[in-house]
C-alpha cells in the first residue's frame, strides 16, 4: 500500500489541478481561456485514448482494434439519444458497457491469437464492426450518413448580462470536467492494475505465457481482463466525444487514426506505465500546439522529428529517460513502473 | 480657459475615435484543412484566397486598410476544428470566418458557430440533410441562420447537375459504382431516384471501398459486375484516389460502354497524358480552359503566381468567397454584422466561374452557387475538352465506343 503512494498523491494533484483550472485560466486569460479549454481537453482525451490502450499493452497484445471499441461507445450514445427517450447522460456508462461487451465477445474468439496475428484479427474486427454499423437500418443507425447526437451541455445564453464568449466557456468548462473525471477513472484502473497482483499477472502472461500458466496465472482470464478493462474506458470516451462533436459518422467515428494515436502515444511516453500515456498525451499535444502556432503549416516536419528523434534516443520513452536520467544522477535508482521490461 | 481646454479635450477624444475606427484592419480568419487527409483541398483553397488576397490589396483593400487573413489548419478532424475556430474567435478576435470543407468538421462546428455567432461565409460541407430521414445536415442546421452563408452547391445540387449531363447525353441505362462512405452512399441513392425520375433505366447500384478509407483500390469485382449488365453508361462515384485504379481497372477488364462518367470531388491534374484517360468524363466545378473572359483572367493571375494552372476547383471557389467579403464590406463601409449581412444580400460578385450572388436554395436564402456551376469535361487526345453544358463546351461530346 505505501507503494501506491506516489500514484495516489500524483493523481490527486492531477485532479486539483484539473479542478481549479478552468478557474485559474479564466482568470489569467479572459475569453482566450475558452480555446485552451478545449485543447486541454483535447489532450485529455488523447490521455484516456494512450492510458486505455496500454492496458491492454501489459499483457504483451497490440490491438488494433481500438478505433472500434470508441466508435461503439459512440455509435451506443447516438442511438440512445435518437432511438429512446433515456436522458443523455446515460450515454456515457452506456458507451463503455457496449464497448466492454464487444471486448468480452471479440476476446473471447480472438485473445488466444498472438502477436501479429491478434493484431490482424482486431484491424478486420474495426472493419467489420464499422461495415455492419453502416448496414444497419438507417432509421437506427443512420447509414453512411450517420446520425446527429445531442449536446450534453448546452448553456442558455442571456442578453445584456454575459458575453457570447462566456457561454462558450461554460460549456468548454463542463466537458473539461467530464473528460478531467473519465481521465482520473482511467487512471484510477491503471493504478489498480499496477498495485495488485494483476500487475505480476499482466508481466508474467506478456514475458512468456508457458511460465506464467506454470505460476497458476490464467493467461486467457488475465489477457480478457485487461481487454474488457480497455475497451470499455474508450467506449466511454467514444460517447462522450459523440456528445461533443455532435455528429457520428462512419469513416469518421471508427477513423484507424484513433488506433494510431492510441498506439503512438505510449511509446512516445512510456509503454506499462500509468505516467507515461499521460506525459506522452500532454508533451505531444503541446508540442504539436506549440508548433502549430510557431511554423504555421511547416510543424508537422517538427512533430515528425520529434517522434523520430524520441523512437531513436528514448526507446523507452518519457518515463525510460527520466529514469536513465534520474540513475546517471545517482539518485534513487528505483526504476519507474514497468520501465525493467521494456517496450519489448 | 476652462472652457477652452474642454473643446480641446473633447476635439481630442473625437479624433481618437475617428482615427482608431479608420486604422482598423479587417481580418478574416480561415479555416481549412491545410494539413492531413485533405490537405489538398485546404492548400487549393489558400492559393485561391492568397491569389484574391493579393488583387483586393492591390485595388486599395477593404475599409482602406489591407486585408488580413488568419489561417486556422482544422487538419479535416472535427475536435482540432473546434478548438481552431475557437482560438480564431476568443485569441485572434475575428469577425469574420472564411474557407470551410468537409461535412464532419462543419457538423462538429455547429454549436459552436451558434455560440459565436459571427459572419460565417463557408465554402464546404454539402451535405444538406435534404432527403435524409433521421439526420439534419447542414443546411437543415444552419440554413435558417442570419449569419450564415453557404458558398458551394448542396448534395442534391450536385447530383442535379450530374443527372442532367447524363439525360443530355443520350444514354438509356446506367450502371452505378459508388464508394460506401457518407459521400458516395447517400449521394448513389439520390442519384439512382433522380435518374429513373428522369426515365433512365439504373441497371446496377454497387457499392466499393475507396482508397480514401483504406480500400485496396482493387475495384474489378464491382467493374465486371457493371460490364456484365451491358449499361450504356458506368457512372462511378468516389473520391481523387479512386480515379487512377477506377480507369485502369475498366481499362484492363476491357470494357467499353458509350460513356465512363466519374463524379469524384477533383481529378490528377496530369491524368490527360494518360492513354486510358481518354473518353472519361468527369463533373468538375471550374476548368482553366472555361472560355469567359473571368475564367481565362483567373486563369492568367493564377499561373502567373504559382507557376500552375488552378486545376482544383476549390481555388476558384476560395478566390470568390474572398472577393465576396470585401466587396460586402466596402459596400457597407463598416464591419457591422448587419450591414456586411445586407451587402452580402443584395451585391452581385465576381468570380472564375462568372457573375454570382446568394439566393434561394432549398432552406437557406444565402446559397452561392448551384447546380448550374458544375461542368463536365471529357478527355480528348491529351486535353481535358468542357463538353456539358452545351452553352460553355470547348469540344462536342465523343462516345467511348467511338475512339475503340
Amino acid at each position: 500500500m505505501r507503494r501506491a503512494l506516489p500514484d495516489v498523491l500524483w493523481t490527486l494533484a492531477l485532479a486539483i489541478v484539473a479542478a481549479l483550472a478552468p478557474t485559474l485560466l479564466k482568470a489569467g486569460f479572459d475569453q482566450a481561456s475558452v480555446s485552451y479549454l478545449s485543447l486541454a481537453s483535447n489532450a485529455m482525451s488523447l490521455g484516456i485514448l494512450a492510458l486505455s490502450w496500454d492496458l491492454l499493452a501489459r499483457t504483451g497484445q497490440l490491438s488494433l482494434a481500438h478505433a472500434a471499441f470508441y466508435g461503439a461507445g459512440a455509435y451506443a450514445a447516438a442511438v440512445l439519444a435518437n432511438a429512446t427517450g433515456v436522458p443523455i447522460v446515460l450515454a456515457l456508462p452506456l458507451g463503455g458497457l457496449v464497448a466492454g461487451l464487444l471486448a468480452l465477445g471479440l476476446g473471447s474468439v480472438t485473445l488466444r491469437l498472438k502477436g501479429i496475428y491478434f493484431a490482424i484479427a482486431t484491424l478486420a474486427f474495426t472493419e467489420v464492426l464499422k461495415a455492419v454499423v453502416q448496414e444497419l437500418p438507417t432509421g437506427l443507425a443512420g447509414g453512411a450518413a450517420g446520425l446527429n447526437v445531442p449536446p450534453l451541455f448546452r448553456p442558455h445564453f442571456v442578453p445584456g448580462q454575459m458575453q457570447r464568449w462566456e457561454i462558450a466557456f461554460q460549456r468548454n468548462e463542463a466537458y473539461f470536467y467530464v473528460y478531467a473525471a473519465l481521465l482520473v477513472l482511467t487512471i484510477a484502473v491503471s493504478i489498480v492494475v499496477q498495485r495488485t497482483r494483476l500487475r505480476a499477472a499482466f508481466t508474467a502472461v506478456r514475458t512468456n505465457e508457458a511460465v506464467a500458466a506454470v505460476m497458476g496465472v490464467r493467461p486467457a482470464r488475465a489477457k480478457l481482463l485487461a481487454f474488457v478493462l480497455s475497451s470499455a474506458l474508450v467506449g466511454m470516451l467514444g460517447a462522450l466525444e459523440a456528445m461533443r462533436l455532435g455528429s457520428v459518422i462512419p469513416d469518421g467515428t471508427f477513423a484507424i487514426s484513433t488506433t494510431v494515436f492510441a498506439l503512438v502515444t505510449p511509446i512516445f511516453g512510456g509503454l506499462y506505465t500509468t505516467l507515461g500515456p499521460i506525459l506522452g498525451a500532454g508533451v505531444l499535444s503541446a508540442v504539436e500546439e506549440t508548433l502549430k502556432r510557431t511554423f504555421a503549416e511547416g510543424y508537422l516536419i517538427g512533430y515528425g522529428v520529434v517522434l523520430v528523434a524520441s523512437i531513436l534516443f528514448m526507446p523507452r520513452g518519457l518515463v525510460g529517460l527520466a529514469t536513465r536520467l534520474r540513475r546517471r544522477r545517482g539518485g534513487s535508482g528505483t526504476p519507474a513502473a514497468g520501465d525493467a521490461e521494456g517496450p519489448a | 480657459m476652462k472652457r477652452i481646454r474642454s473643446v480641446f479635450v473633447l476635439v481630442f477624444v473625437a479624433a481618437a475615435v475617428l482615427l482608431s475606427t479608420a486604422t482598423a484592419q479587417v481580418t478574416i480568419g480561415i479555416l481549412s484543412p491545410l494539413t492531413g487527409g485533405a490537405a489538398g483541398t485546404g492548400q487549393a483553397q489558400k492559393e485561391g484566397f492568397e491569389l484574391a488576397l493579393k488583387e483586393i490589396n492591390a485595388a486599395g483593400g477593404v475599409l482602406g486598410k489591407p486585408l488580413k487573413l488568419i489561417y486556422a489548419d482544422t487538419q479535416a478532424n472535427p475536435k482540432v476544428a473546434v478548438a481552431a475556430f475557437e482560438k480564431l474567435m476568443t485569441e485572434d478576435n475575428v469577425q469574420f470566418i472564411g474557407g470551410g470543407y468537409s461535412s464532419g468538421v462543419t457538423l462538429a462546428l455547429v454549436e459552436s458557430f451558434k455560440t459565436f455567432q459571427p459572419l460565417v461565409s463557408w465554402i464546404g460541407g454539402a451535405v444538406s440533410g435534404v432527403g435524409i430521414d433521421n439526420f439534419q445536415g447542414i443546411e437543415e442546421l444552419l440554413g435558417n441562420e442570419p449569419w450564415f452563408f453557404h458558398v458551394h452547391p448542396w448534395d442534391y445540387q450536385n447530383t442535379e447537375a450530374s443527372t442532367q449531363f447524363i439525360a443530355d447525353s443520350g444514354v438509356k441505362t446506367v450502371a452505378l459504382l459508388h464508394e460506401d462512405s457518407a459521400f458516395g452512399g447517400p449521394g448513389s441513392q439520390a442519384a439512382q431516384k433522380l435518374l429513373e425520375d428522369a426515365g433512365l433505366n439504373v441497371v446496377l447500384n454497387e457499392a466499393f471501398k475507396s482508397t480514401l478509407f483504406g480500400g485496396t483500390g482493387d475495384f474489378r469485382a464491382a467493374i465486371s459486375k457493371a460490364a456484365a449488365t451491358k449499361a450504356d453508361m458506368l457512372y462511378w462515384i468516389g473520391y481523387d484516389s479512386d480515379v487512377v485504379p477506377m480507369i485502369s481497372q475498366i481499362r484492363e477488364l476491357n470494357y467499353t460502354p458509350q460513356q465512363i462518367f466519374g463524379a469524384p470531388p477533383g481529378w490528377p491534374s496530369d491524368f490527360a497524358k494518360a492513354p486510358e484517360a481518354q473518353c472519361v468524363t468527369g463533373l468538375i466545378g471550374f476548368m482553366p480552359n472555361l472560355p469567359t473572359p473571368e475564367a481565362m483572367a483567373f486563369t492568367k493571375s493564377f499561373e502567373a503566381m504559382f507557376d500552375k494552372a488552378p486545376d482544383n476547383y476549390m481555388s476558384a471557389l476560395a478566390y470568390a468567397q474572398l472577393w465576396s467579403y470585401a466587396d460586402s464590406i466596402n459596400k457597407a463601409g463598416t464591419t457591422d454584422q448587419a450591414a456586411v449581412i445586407k451587402a452580402m444580400e443584395s451585391l452581385t460578385f465576381k468570380s472564375p466561374m462568372g457573375p454570382w450572388k446568394f439566393h434561394d436554395s432549398q432552406i437557406t436564402h444565402h446559397q452561392g452557387f448551384g447546380a448550374d456551376m458544375w461542368l463536365v469535361f471529357q478527355y480528348q487526345n491529351g486535353v481535358r475538352q468542357i463538353v456539358w453544358p452545351t452553352a460553355k463546351a470547348t469540344a462536342p461530346l465523343q462516345s467511348c465506343q467511338a475512339s475503340r
